[in-house]
């Protein structure tokens, strides 16, 4: 997949700059709106709070209650917004990028899917995502999406508190390598987690810790798997390159599996990859950047680890 | 007294750690040795075959070729040492490789679906070789760091756990061949 970058700003300032413009108007509608929920909320939250200052308790909850309600404004004003943006500008790009594939701003990576990587402990409360983009890159099938996994559990007070399990762009493809077991590629620093994850770390300490043979690999992350020689075959000197370069580039944790035929890659982001701003100008090169960026990460991901090499083995 | 035997007790509980690490690692070693050992069979069964196809229409590789069955009848030789079938199997590497590039040279192997088979076959074994040999060599590298450090040298020492040997990596199996490409030259 060529992507070429000039030719896509040139696409965004000739086509998709009109379009923002418009999106800019909306979302400065949007501001507006929210400033004036601000203006009610805030005066509104304080004299709760004064009348409240005799009850600790409720006196510290109020501030998070009108967080909350605004956030939830927030979310409403900017829905129609969020869903044009993804139509008329996301949308646009992919297809002018790879005419081939499927995009659907609502569409996730299924919970299935999500499952079989083995990834992330599978014990989950929420499952959401969007931002679905299916189809094929250079002969090689692909499936990727936002998603956003958490867990729900109580506090030491007894309170539901949410946990994020995985948070980023989620990758479903194929390996041009058979392979009979489980490899885990994950980053070296799960290891300082160890407290937090206690039942998924002992699960995956069951599989074998593989040193491999790449310091610069070894030093980003650490890999797992039920045959050492398998993890070897899979990771090739060139591989392991390849995606220590891919770490760096994407500046996230990333995280890999070869399972049941299919490579997975997920590369944690904290917040939707293709989110329209709303605090910050749509004409903003950089937010647009950005999105070209995450996009790279997804539609180059069959160059970025040369997948479409073909092997004597698998045709 | 109870300080003397309490002192005692975890020296030897320790001894008996560094002992077990030993005996892993150096367990590890053999285990991926004897799948080295399985897929370097499976190599030399399909060389017979490839090489009796490819004499017919490889006129120009013939000294390739023979270099190729005489290091293979050498390692067919019963009893032959660990370290022995380390340095055939090193040696068979490159001339195999060699073959399979050359292949390019010759578009009548290339429309031959038999040979091309045997291509694909060989070309797995060889990628799968190839990683055996650097988990082998990771797994040797940190059995001799153990054997070679403090304390775990005494141990070594004591219980004379022997020096393994590295196999050597080709630089071009950095480097894998890309098919796709060697086909449509």
């Amino acid at each position: 997949m060529t992507f070429n970058r000039s030719e896509l700003l040139d696409y965004y300032y000739r086509d998709l700059y009109p379009e923002l413009e418009l999106l800019e108007k909306e979302r400065k509608e949007i501001l507006k709106k929210l400033k004036f929920a601000i203006l009610v909320i805030a005066p509104f939250a304080l004299v709760l709070m004064f009348k409240l200052s005799n009850e600790n308790n409720l006196a510290v909850e109020i501030p998070i209650v009108a967080i909350s309600i605004f956030s939830l404004v927030a979310v409403w004003l900017s829905r129609d917004y969020k869903r044009t943006f993804k139509k008329r500008i996301v949308s646009r790009l992919i297809s002018k990028i790879a005419p081939s594939l499927r995009y659907d701003s609502s569409g996730k990576i299924p919970e299935s899917i999500f499952r079989m990587s083995a990834l992330f402990e599978d014990d989950f409360s929420r499952y959401e995502g969007g931002d679905l983009i299916e189809g094929e890159i250079d002969g090689i099938p692909i499936k990727a999406s936002y998603l956003r996994v958490q867990k729900s559990y109580r506090d030491s007070n007894g309170r539901k508190r949410e946990r994020t399990i995985f948070s980023g762009i989620f990758i479903v493809t194929e390996f041009h390598k058979r392979f009979r077991h489980t490899t885990r590629v994950v980053p070296d620093i799960s290891e300082k987690y160890l407290g937090l994850f206690g039942e998924w770390i002992q699960k995956l300490a069951a599989q074998k810790l593989v040193r491999m043979d790449s310091p610069a690999f070894e030093k980003e992350f650490k890999v797992y798997s039920d045959d050492s020689i398998e993890a070897h075959y899979l990771l090739t000197p060139n591989i392991m390159e390849r995606l220590v370069k891919m770490k760096k580039r994407a500046n996230a944790p990333l995280y890999i599996s070869f399972r049941l035929r299919k490579l997975f890659i997920a590369i944690e982001k904290s917040s939707d990859p293709f989110k329209p701003s709303l605090f910050r100008s749509l004409l903003d090169i950089e937010i647009f950047k950005r999105y070209m960026e995450n996009l790279n990460l997804i539609l180059g991901i069959v160059e970025t680890l040369n997948l479409d090499r073909k092997i004597w083995s698998k045709e | 007294m109870m300080d003397f035997l309490l002192i005692a007790a975890v020296i030897v509980f320790i001894g008996v750690l560094l002992y077990n690490t030993l005996v892993s690692r150096r367990n590890q070693c053999d285990n991926i040795y004897a799948s080295i050992d399985a897929l370097l069979k499976k190599r030399y069964n399909l060389i017979p075959n490839l090489v009796t196809l490819m004499k017919e229409s490889m006129h120009y590789e013939k000294s390739l070729l023979e270099k190729v069955t005489e290091l293979r009848a050498k390692a067919m030789q019963p009893h032959l040492t660990p370290e022995e079938k380390i340095a055939i199997a090193d040696e068979l590497t490159q001339p195999l490789h060699n073959l399979m590039v050359s292949v390019e040279n010759y578009p009548e192997l290339k429309a031959n679906e038999q040979i091309m088979q045997l291509m694909r076959a060989l070309n797995e074994i060889e990628e799968q070789i190839a990683a055996a040999r650097r988990a082998y060599n990771q797994a040797v590298t940190d059995y001799n760091n153990a054997r070679q450090m403090f304390p775990s040298s005494l141990i070594a020492g004591w219980f004379s756990f022997k020096p393994k040997m590295l196999f050597t990596i080709p630089e071009h199996e950095r480097n894998n061949i890309d098919i796709e490409k060697l086909l449509k030259s």
